[in-house]
């Protein structure tokens, strides 16, 4: 078990229990005649419920594909997703092309036929409007910056 | 579907989240604020009940709104365990959601 299982681990056993004990307490104080209390009856097991879901959620977390979708620069998103695109027309066809990024064109086969792929075809509208659209987030950032 | 849609699709998905969660981290971090600033010193203090025990549930329901924002948002996008640690602190930890929300929100490239 790593390190940071074990204190996920932990922090939910004492984050979880803690939330039913205090909507517990709630309750009591409810049925004791505070109106208010009921409202934080209903919010305390909603805490356990999330604190077990981000457990859930962190335990199953790879670092390996961890990616900041948005906060990539434009010019490293263009290219891969550009021949990602093309590995995917090419269906059938082996993806080892996809994997030289210093090639401008893909190249893959497809059935027997060769595909070659543009990364930079601005005759694709749906591409050269994505391909804008990044541009433009990243001309927004740098003149921020 | 073609894939540069689909990706195009997923980022304008993703910057809808963002811009939720901004919306509630803001509504969140001002509701704390008022509560602690305002609303208990006048309970504690002032003897006077009335505003904390109208604030104070607002609040809590308000949080749970802004946990699945937050929730929503790490859903999409990969979030550091302590972006998320502070995410969920800046609901009971006063002035915290105006720094987080600074911070996500530039990460997510929002104004």
């Amino acid at each position: 078990m790593s390190k940071k299982a074990l204190l996920l681990h932990l922090t939910l056993a004492i984050v979880a229990p803690g939330c039913l004990a205090a909507g517990w307490w709630m309750f009591s104080r409810a049925r004791h005649g505070d109106p208010v209390a009921w409202i934080y009856t209903v919010e305390w097991p909603f805490f356990a419920c999330y604190a077990v879901y981000m457990w859930w959620k962190l335990i199953h977390d790879d670092p390996a594909s961890r990616r900041d979708a948005m906060s990539v620069p434009a010019t490293m998103v263009r290219r891969p997703l550009a021949m990602a695109r093309g590995a995917r027309r090419s269906a059938s066809g082996g993806l080892a092309a996809a994997d030289a990024p210093e090639e401008a064109e893909v190249t893959a086969q497809d059935g027997g036929q060769s595909i070659t792929f543009d990364p930079y075809d601005e005759s694709d509208p749906e591409l050269a409007a994505y391909n804008r659209y990044l541009a433009s987030l990243h001309e927004r950032d740098r003149r921020r910056a | 579907m073609s894939a540069t849609a689909a990706g195009l699709d997923e980022a304008r998905r993703l910057r809808g989240a963002a811009r939720r969660y901004q919306v509630m981290a803001f509504v969140v971090g001002s509701m704390l604020l008022l509560l602690v600033a305002v609303a208990m010193p006048l309970q504690y203090a002032a003897g006077s009940p009335a505003m904390a025990q109208i604030v104070a549930p607002l609040h809590g329901a308000c949080y749970i709104v802004y946990l699945l924002t937050v929730a929503d948002l790490a859903r999409r996008a990969k979030l550091r365990i302590m972006e998320l640690l502070a995410m969920v602190g800046a609901g009971f930890l006063p002035g915290l959601a105006f720094v987080v929300e600074r911070r996500i929100s530039k990460k997510f490239h929002l104004a």
